[in-house]
């Protein structure tokens, strides 16, 4: 165990730590006070990965023993029951609590499940099947507004880049080598959404505590996309281009957010783009790893010297 | 002041800064760090990978220029970086230093072990064991001890003079009542008034981990993992799969919440998970269905929790105490972004606007 009991009084004395501030450290150095929040949130997390999965996997397998509609009625009902815990604690004017943001992000995902089935039974949009997504992504985003949840705008934005044809995932980073050049106008296209998104949220004053998700997600849809023109011989000056402008824009941003992984995107992902355009032009092996080698202190140099920036900002 | 380390006071003044970033300006602490660095984990890991590459590629330029040894000159040469590091420019769990060290050590006694035994598999695990643990004496670094003390646990049951068939029911017994008995001594010497955090988190990721390793070692067969028939075998042999989590487990649990510390709870949810995991086929229920009820379960019981300790129970509660971390709000969403259901194509969608393959709405529907 650690205790800091005498580094706190230290501070106290010196005039850094007022007594309220003192007292409380030292009830949570003492364990008198202990919180479970942590443990608590990975609980509700597996168990709402372990419902979502179920399902998805009930909705596959079992659409002979149960009717559709029986099926959807009582997805239906779950994702209601979570929506109305949500809606009940705001007309209360209380602040949701941990267990109230999991279960609704189980009923948003409960309605992207049911959605997804309804499609493809009874095929309501037919051949634009996919439109689906937008409507989802919408759901998602009014919902993501109304109830203040940074989870929900999460999915929000998933769906819509699943609209245009991007399944955020690892399989998707894995396969980002292999995917045709157009998905990269297509990932492109998502970020410059999201960020126009992003411009009138900030303009309208609408909810500054999603603008951070905002950035995350268009950034490394954007950096995706540029990543995957690299190792596109047509594509590479463009793809190489992009990297470098998108990583000088990360690294403006991490300072100015102070936000270390802005940073890391913005020196990482350039180094890879480059390092595999270098991979596919230089034949020598040799050469190859020379230049990879330079590559790799390159970048390390870079992150060290940026990286005291990002914590403490401009 | 030393030069090869920071000592356990300048370690405990940078935990504390760390722990009062919110509230108390990190200016104030400089002069109490000895002038020691350290980065933060999203760059930490950055630039742990980075320097690993560089290392993997210095390697290949040597091999590609067929000198003899060079393996172990670059060796020498990332070990003595990774010295230079510490002690003149002061580098403390930042990334760099580690994946030289490691990377070092690795070299050299994979040179060593090639010019005098040849490629062997048990001299190589003695030599990852050996390496990582020297590294994580030296750089204090919890991740290359529990890798350590993993490997070293397999060396010394199947390469240490047991000899028994790799995997075997025997050999695994003796590795999972090893790993076992690893985290009951870390769970013991946590409750000792340590001077050092980095020490703690040594203890603390073992109490996490070697109790999961116990339990993965009783599970495995040569043939994989299959769950045995426990409505029809009861023989102490087959039960000790799943009581020694469930024992570990609770006595993890009660020993967190008494002592207030996080690791012994993670290690008693774990125990319980592999438990359940165990028990898989108990009810003979669809898996999806198994998933759908522990689920709900699991919502149930947090739901409860995490409402009963709002009020603070016993100095117990479910509030957050302090501010969230961006490595902590990213997680979330991005484990949220990862959960979404994949989209559904419809039976007869004939949309086929590229990409299929890649899969997604709005390409063909293959994926």
């Amino acid at each position: 165990m650690l205790r800091f009991e005498t580094e706190l009084r230290e501070l106290h004395a010196a005039g850094t730590l007022d007594s309220a501030a003192t007292e409380r450290a030292l009830a949570l150095d003492r364990g008198e006070v202990y919180s479970l929040h942590a443990e608590l949130r990975l609980c509700l997390y597996a168990a709402v990965a372990l419902i979502t999965i179920g399902v998805g996997v009930l909705l596959k397998q079992n659409l002979q023993h149960i009717g559709p509609l029986t099926l959807l009625a009582a997805i239906g009902l779950a994702a209601g029951a979570c929506y109305a815990t949500a809606l009940r604690t705001r007309r209360r004017g209380s602040v949701r609590s941990l267990a109230g943001d999991y279960l609704l992000l189980l009923g948003a995902l409960l309605l992207s499940s049911g959605c997804g089935y309804a499609e493809s039974q009874f095929h309501l949009f037919g051949e634009h099947w996919a439109r689906q997504l937008l409507l989802l992504a919408l759901v998602h985003a009014s919902t993501a507004y109304y109830f203040d949840s940074r989870l929900l705008l999460s999915l929000a934005l998933t769906s819509l880049a699943s609209w245009l044809g991007i399944e955020p995932g690892l399989g998707t980073a894995w396969s980002l080598p292999h995917a045709p050049p157009d998905f990269g106008w297509r990932a492109l296209a998502c970020a410059a959404l999201i960020f126009a998104w992003r411009e009138i949220d900030r303009r309208a004053r609408l909810a500054p505590q999603f603008l951070e998700v905002f950035d995350h997600f268009a950034l490394i849809l954007a950096l995706g996309a540029g990543l995957l023109w690299c190792v596109h011989p047509e594509q590479r000056l463009a793809g190489l281009l992009l990297l470098v402008v998108l990583g000088a824009f990360a690294v403006y941003r991490g300072y100015h957010r102070s936000s270390e992984f802005m940073v890391v995107y913005g020196v990482v992902y350039p180094a890879i783009g480059l390092g595999a355009v270098c991979a596919q032009l230089i034949g020598s092996p040799l050469v190859v790893a020379v230049i990879e080698l330079m590559l790799a202190i390159g970048a390390l140099l870079l992150l060290w010297r940026l990286r005291a920036g990002a914590r403490a900002g401009p | 002041m030393s030069a090869a380390a920071p000592s356990a006071g300048e370690e405990r003044w940078y935990e504390l800064s760390r722990q009062l970033a919110a509230s108390v300006d990190p200016a104030v602490f400089t002069g109490r760090l000895g002038g020691w660095r350290r980065a933060r984990l999203p760059t930490r890991c950055a630039l742990f990978v980075a320097a690993l590459l560089a290392a993997g590629f210095a390697h290949a330029v040597l091999q590609l220029l067929h000198i003899p040894h060079a393996v172990a000159c670059i060796g020498a040469i990332e070990l003595a970086l990774a010295e230079w590091l510490i002690r003149r420019r002061r580098l403390f769990a930042c990334g760099v230093e580690e994946a030289l060290a490691i990377s070092g050590l690795l070299s050299l006694g994979y040179d060593l072990l090639l010019s005098h035994s040849g490629f062997a598999t048990g001299p190589i695990i003695w030599l990852i064991t050996g390496a990582f643990g020297a590294a994580a004496l030296r750089l204090r670094n919890a991740l290359f001890g529990l890798v350590a003390a993993l490997v070293g646990v397999g060396a010394l049951v199947y390469y240490g003079g047991v000899h028994t068939p790799w995997l075997d029911q025997h050999g695994a017994r003796i590795a999972s009542l090893l790993c076992y008995a690893f985290a009951l001594v870390a769970l013991g010497a946590g409750a000792r008034t340590l001077s050092r955090p980095s020490h703690e988190r040594m203890l603390d990721w073992l109490v996490v981990a070697m109790p999961v390793a116990g339990y993965l070692w009783s599970a495995s067969s040569p043939n994989g993992y299959f769950a045995a028939d426990y409505l029809h075998d009861h023989s102490p042999s087959a039960l000790y799969t799943p009581l020694a989590p469930l024992l570990f487990g609770v006595i993890a649990l009660f020993t967190g919440l008494r002592r207030r510390t996080h690791a012994p709870v993670l290690a008693g949810m774990l125990c319980v998970a592999c438990v359940a995991y165990e028990l898989r086929n108990l009810s003979g229920l669809p898996w999806h269905v198994r998933f759908m009820l522990w689920g709900t379960l699991l919502l149930a019981t947090a739901v409860v929790l995490e409402r009963w300790l709002r009020r603070p129970r016993g100095g117990i509660t479910s509030r957050r105490l302090g501010p969230a971390s961006e490595t902590d709000g990213l997680l979330q969403l991005g484990g949220a972004a990862v959960l979404t259901p994949p989209p559904a194509p419809a039976a007869n969608a004939t949309f086929s606007g590229g990409g299929g393959g890649f899969g997604g709405g709005g390409a063909s529907g293959r994926y």
